[in-house]
């Protein structure tokens, strides 16, 4: 049954997956190209002194990836259900209601995770390609409370479109951006909140099974 | 015979507005039960109730013993339910939608989907959503044949769908029907198809119901008579003899459950003698709009 | 039960945000700029001048009271000021009996400080080692950068790769000395702009501090002598022409050294209660004294001393801070405590948390007790509602917010 929940799920979401997979795969070749011709214009040792003594942050182009895949997905994969209560149909199948709702979200989950691991991977190699292993952690940990805001996305933005009630909409957007904003708007390392962030930010996918209630029960 | 659905006391409010008031009624298994009403009654309401999809504001659904809202997974599969519309996941084509839907049902049967499939003009991989209304209504019907359930709930089937599609429709349900203890809770404003389809009917107007019983004896005691009164500017009420009437100056007609002798015994107590009460045979479009009133 | 958990998270979230955002938005409206006031010592009438400022006007006053103007400050402090005396041809021949002249008057000019946002700073533990004696005048940045492992590495920024010529040559001069690898703290100035280079000062693993630079290509290595017992925790190396310390520690305790030229004896600044995390650190340096400066958001101590570090005179200041002012008592009783995920620096981010106190609680057991009536008003008993009333009491307004908005789910229908 999972599996086939994997197939439904996976006919909405591949086209945003691989749009989204696309633009992180264009920006991040921004990112070496921008790398390339910055050591070449200024000179290694001053694109050094730039990273390394001033933090010059060359890959802030990917900041905003993650948040943009998190909210495409959740669009692409919940906005169908919502579309004339397709949800019903859904809530409908014989299993569990929460535990199809976790399995549909852990598709989308895992395909985020899956795209952040890449970006990261790629990230990592273009900065260790350029730069010593300092300047990859560097990377690699400030790039890390984006990806967990790329899931917290995700998770929200589902929980808000699967809200029957507007007002109730209205007063979790609010919230989901400020929460939001923690993990995505700094461009520093945090070298001690990532246990905080991991642990919060998966903690926001039970979000979902309580608009999903409001939806189940017409409340 | 055992209740496949029994409905309890059921009252329920939008707001501040009442649906309907201590709601009561069950469904037998092996019999196709109508809930007929005019459009804003609470079909859909009650549908939606019944499938655990609204919390009523008191009272209390049970299909198969269970409570509606909290179904098992063993009890979902034996209910199929077409949502109002047809609703199916029109991202889906029809070969798609077959293989995600057979993962789910153990008695799940892919022939009867694909006969029905091969007599629409669409190829196997054309997506619902570009099919026209008639198509997906088959679409959305196949899939509950194939899914084979033992209770069947048709939210206003007849939506958008022209005649051909209707009788097409309700023939495959008819095949359907035939099979063993099969129950069908269907709810249409189009009366005239299911004549010859019902076992019982419901007949609902806001806040109440109107009739309960099995659709031969409705059609068999449910009665129209005209005839013409000397004093046009006699009051007519409904009470216990009379359902409903329409009145044209000194031309009447009565819709009643009683026979023809006790209704001319209550016109003699109105003064009204020396009329010729004829009775009009009725449809069962006709009886339902008497008893419904046009309005 | 998943929904009630789902529920929690969601009243949780809206509180963690709100301790967060509202705080934030209330400060913004109500917070008062204060001005750190700036404390001088004049080498002239050898009294201490604090800035004030009246409206968009810059003023000075003394102990007594006594009010100076800009143009009277600046000539009470000629050393600071010399170059503006010299451009108006005030600046006086003589001080105190040494004659002025601008060469020792820039030479002995120094300038040292270290923000409280500084102290947490973890840079990218990456340094470029200067040619201290490159027969140049200027310095030129290296095309290689370093890090003490196992080894002392030295990163080739062409290719990045290690250069293993220069790294054997280097890890053989720190052995040599009996430096145990890794280093623990590694500090120097990599700025290539400064006037000469003293490379770095390193605490190997043993505590014990070493003095690294390179001289015409070769590494010298020196063990400074400082004892391992020293719990070093902030260094500062700065080069200044004075060539009188290589720059200043902090340790643990919270006591300030500097490092001297003079075979790396440390010199104690005279502080009491040196709190790093709470309290900017800075000295002002002239011919005749040193002015040090511990100023927080709520204080300044500046004490100021000779050439050989003896005290000669103190001067304390204490204002209040905001939450000292009825914005913040305001704040203190609506909000139990805020949050802040605050950039306590370009490099580095974590969250501060406020707890207000006790005055806060009496407004949360007000709004318990209201959402207790809110509660019984949409029949949701105490065995359902309990959980609400409990965040209410703990996170008080915040909670509140939470709870109203997020109804309680009756699970029973």
């Amino acid at each position: 049954m999972y599996n086939a929940l994997i197939y439904k799920e996976w006919l909405k979401i591949r086209w945003a997956f691989w749009g989204m997979t696309l633009l992180s795969l264009l920006i991040l070749t921004y990112v070496l190209l921008n790398i390339a011709y910055g050591m070449e214009s200024v000179g290694p040792k001053n694109f050094w002194g730039f990273v390394i003594l001033m933090n010059y942050p060359f890959f802030t182009d990917i900041q905003y990836i993650p948040v943009l895949a998190g909210i495409v997905l959740a669009f692409a994969q919940f906005s169908p259900e919502m579309n004339s209560s397709r949800l019903k149909l859904t809530m409908h199948l014989p299993a569990k209601e929460n535990t199809l709702l976790f399995q549909m979200i852990s598709i989308g989950f895992f395909l985020l995770l899956g795209l952040f691991i890449l970006i990261s991977v790629l990230v990592g190699t273009i900065s260790g390609f350029y730069f010593p292993k300092e300047v990859v952690s560097f990377v690699l940990n400030t790039s890390f409370s984006w990806s967990i805001g790329g899931l917290v996305a995700y998770f929200l933005s589902a929980a808000i479109i699967i809200e029957p009630v507007w007002s109730r909409r209205l007063v979790l957007i609010p919230f989901s951006l400020g929460f939001l904003d923690l993990f995505i708007s700094t461009g520093n390392p945090h070298y001690q909140l990532e246990v905080f962030f991991l642990f919060s930010g998966l903690l926001t996918s039970v979000l979902i099974l309580l608009p999903a209630y409001h939806f189940k029960r017409g409340i | 015979m055992e209740n496949v659905v029994e409905v309890k006391n059921l009252t329920h409010y939008y707001g501040k507005k009442l649906v309907f008031e201590n709601f009561n009624f069950e469904i037998k298994s092996g019999r196709i039960f109508g809930l007929l009403g005019k459009n804003g009654t609470g079909k859909t309401t009650t549908i939606n109730i019944l499938n655990g999809f609204l919390k009523p504001t008191s009272g209390n659904c049970l299909m198969f013993g269970e409570n509606s809202y909290k179904l098992s997974p063993q009890t979902k599969a034996k209910v199929g339910f077409l949502i109002e519309g047809h609703i199916q996941y029109s991202f889906m084509s029809i070969k798609q939608i077959e293989k995600f839907y057979s993962a789910f049902y153990p008695k799940w049967k892919k022939e009867p989907y694909y006969e029905l499939m091969s007599k629409l003009a669409v190829t196997e991989d054309q997506k619902l959503s570009k099919m026209s209304c008639g198509q997906r209504s088959q679409v959305a019907l196949g899939l509950l044949l194939a899914q084979d359930p033992d209770l069947l709930i048709l939210d206003d089937y007849s939506m958008g769908l022209d005649a051909g599609y209707r009788r097409l429709f309700l023939d495959y349900l008819i095949e359907y029907a035939k099979a063993e203890s099969k129950t069908i809770f269907i709810t249409s404003h189009i009366i005239q198809d299911l004549e010859n389809f019902l076992d019982d009917c419901l007949i609902i107007d806001y806040k109440s119901v109107l009739v309960a019983m099995p659709i031969r004896e409705f059609q068999k005691t449910f009665k129209q008579f005209r005839f013409t009164v000397p004093n046009p500017e006699v009051m007519f009420i409904k009470n216990g003899i009379i359902k409903n009437f329409e009145k044209l100056k000194d031309k009447v007609t009565v819709y009643t459950f009683a026979e023809k002798i006790d209704l001319v015994a209550y016109l003699n107590s109105l003064n009204i003698n020396n009329s010729a009460v004829e009775e009009i045979p009725m449809s069962l479009e006709d009886a339902f709009i008497g008893i419904t009133g046009k309005y | 039960m998943l929904i009630k958990i789902s529920r929690i998270v969601c009243l949780l979230l809206i509180v963690f945000v709100a301790s967060i955002y509202i705080p934030k938005y209330y400060w913004l409206k109500f917070e008062k700029n204060i001005r750190r006031p700036m404390v001088y010592y004049s080498p002239v009438n050898h009294e201490f001048l604090i800035s004030k400022l009246a409206g968009k006007e810059m003023f000075y006053v003394d102990r007594k009271g006594n009010k100076y103007d800009r143009d009277q400050f600046e000539n009470l402090t000629p050393l600071l000021n010399y170059r503006q005396l010299i451009s108006v041809g005030k600046l006086p021949d003589s001080l105190n009996g040494v004659a002025l002249n601008i060469e020792s008057i820039r030479l002995n000019n120094i300038m040292l400080r270290v923000t409280t946002d500084e102290i947490d700073v973890k840079p990218i533990q990456l340094f470029p080692l200067f040619e201290s004696r490159s027969g140049r005048v200027r310095l030129e940045m290296p095309d290689d950068y370093f890090r003490i492992t196992d080894r002392f590495e030295f990163l080739d920024c062409q290719t990045n790769s290690i250069n293993q010529d220069k790294t054997n040559l280097f890890t053989d001069a720190l052995s040599k000395e009996k430096f145990s690898f890794p280093a623990k703290m590694i500090s120097g100035n990599p700025n290539y702009k400064k006037p000469f280079d003293e490379g770095y000062f390193v605490l190997d693993s043993k505590n014990k501090l070493y003095h690294i630079k390179m001289v015409k290509g070769k590494p010298l290595c020196v063990f400074t002598n400082i004892p391992d017992s020293l719990d070093i925790v902030y260094m500062n190396i700065n080069e200044t022409p004075l060539r009188e310390f290589y720059g200043f520690l902090f340790t643990k305790q919270g006591e300030a050294y500097l490092i001297s030229y003079d075979n790396y004896k440390l010199i104690k600044l005279p502080l009491d209660n040196f709190d790093m995390q709470k309290e900017n650190f800075s000295v002002i340096g002239d011919m005749f004294y040193r002015t040090i400066s511990l100023t927080s958001a709520k204080s300044i101590r500046t004490i100021v001393t000779d050439r050989n570090y003896r005290v000669v005179d103190r001067y304390e200041d204490f204002w209040p801070g905001n939450y000292e002012m009825p914005a913040g008592a305001v704040a203190a009783t609506i909000f139990p405590f805020a949050l802040r995920l605050g950039d306590a620096s370009s490099s580095f981010s974590n969250f501060y948390f406020r707890f207000s106190g006790i005055q806060s609680l009496l407004i949360s057991i007000v709004l318990t007790i209201l959402t207790y009536l809110i509660l019984r008003n949409r029949k949701i008993s105490f065995k359902k509602g309990w959980f609400d009333l409990i965040i209410v009491l703990c996170t008080g307004i915040f909670g509140f917010i939470a709870v109203l908005l997020v109804k309680n789910i009756d699970n029973n229908n």
